[in-house]
């Protein structure tokens, strides 16, 4: 009869280690930047909007809850298609009263497919407080604070089923209380 | 040679047939691994040139988009430099707002012999008072409200205690400076970077 061969050899042993290593080290990454983030407060997202013209910080923290989109015409990621689940985020945030802004880097560069909603206020140009207190590096990426701008909830990427369902529990906690 | 560790290796090892899933199995974890580490090291690479080309000494080539944006009140900026001019942006903080703002008016002269223009960004409350209109008149024009990119890139400086010589005609940072306590300070430090 032939025999079976041990199914971890060392070699391999030492790959799967290596794999699992580097999967830690990304989910850390990733954990440690969001909950960096949540809780910690903002400045508000004052600037001149496109539409809504100049958006001062008073009139930018009136809202109960404020949701930002960090998005851009060349991001394949930002596209309508990749986000349903965005869109549901974002009904639900503007149902609850609050406000829904979109920033660009360039300030000219928004995404082609034009706002989700008429209601968005897209941003062309940012405070410096702003900029300086928030961590966009990448799109999309998507935070939801409180009406005092502390963050409750943050994504890099798109915005999956489930996560938009943490943050939909999230914004309505935070409403109710 | 060792040959007692050749023994004690060899049956664990060389008595082993290995399967094609096994070497099939091998192959993808390699492979994972080797994107993955690779994905890794790429993207520490990418930082550390990114930080290497905002170095003080590095020629940097970051477009920070345009700056000349919109005052506190929401109205556009005044600032209009000609092209091949060059900006000092540099971070009005509430807490030194009197004595940064002195520093650069004093220099204003200075700097236009040099065809440079002061440019402050307004941080906190520090463009909140009535001060900022008469701060343009004087030579030192005030932004409130700029592109998230040129914002983020100012910011990045001032927290690391850096001003930004930037270059007007494509917003491109040509240098970044130690932020100056005093008028000779600047003078030496711009001047040094402005003959290069």
């Amino acid at each position: 009869m032939k025999e079976r061969p041990p199914l971890f050899t060392p070699c391999v042993a030492v790959l799967a280690l290596s794999v699992l290593l580097v999967v830690a080290v990304l989910t850390v990454r990733v954990l440690a930047s969001r909950a960096r983030l949540e809780g910690s407060r903002i400045a508000p997202a004052a600037g001149v909007a496109v539409a809504q013209g100049f958006v001062s910080p008073a009139a930018a923290s009136k809202a109960p809850c404020h949701l930002v989109r960090f998005a851009r015409q060349s991001c394949g990621a930002c596209a309508r298609r990749y986000s349903k689940p965005y869109d549901q985020l974002e009904g639900a945030a503007l149902r609850s009263g609050c406000d829904s802004f979109v920033v660009t880097p360039l300030g000219d560069d928004f995404p082609r497919d034009g706002p989700h909603v008429p209601l968005e206020i897209s941003l062309s140009a940012v405070s410096y407080d702003f900029a300086a207190s928030t961590p966009f590096r990448g799109t999309p990426t998507t935070l939801l604070a409180g009406r005092d701008w502390k963050v409750l909830w943050f994504q890099i990427g798109i915005v999956s089923p489930k996560r938009a369902g943490d943050a939909i529990a999230r914004l309505r906690d935070y409403i109710s209380k | 040679m060792l040959p007692g560790l050749r023994v004690g290796v060899e049956p664990a090892v060389l008595k082993t047939k290995v399967s094609h899933t096994e070497v099939a199995l091998l192959l993808i974890l390699l492979l994972f691994a080797v994107t993955a580490l690779g994905g890794e090291l790429l993207l520490g690479l990418r930082d550390l040139r990114r930080l290497r080309r905002m170095s003080e000494t590095g020629s940097s080539a970051i477009a920070i988009g345009p700056l000349s944006g919109y005052q506190p009140n929401g109205r556009p900026a005044s600032l209009t430099p000609g092209e091949g001019d060059h900006v000092l942006v540099f971070v009005l903080r509430p807490e030194k707002r009197t004595e940064e703002a002195r520093l650069y008016m004093g220099a204003a002269g200075w700097l236009r012999s040099r065809s440079v223009f002061p440019l402050a960004v307004c941080s906190g409350g520090a463009c909140a008072s009535q001060g900022t209109d008469g701060d343009s008149k004087k030579g030192l024009p005030v932004v409130a409200y700029a592109t998230y990119e040129g914002m983020k890139a100012v910011a990045d400086a001032d927290a690391n205690g850096m001003i930004l010589l930037v270059r007007t005609k494509d917003w491109h940072v040509e240098k970044r400076l130690r932020r100056p306590t005093s008028l000779a300070e600047l003078e030496e430090s711009l001047g040094k970077a402005l003959s290069r």
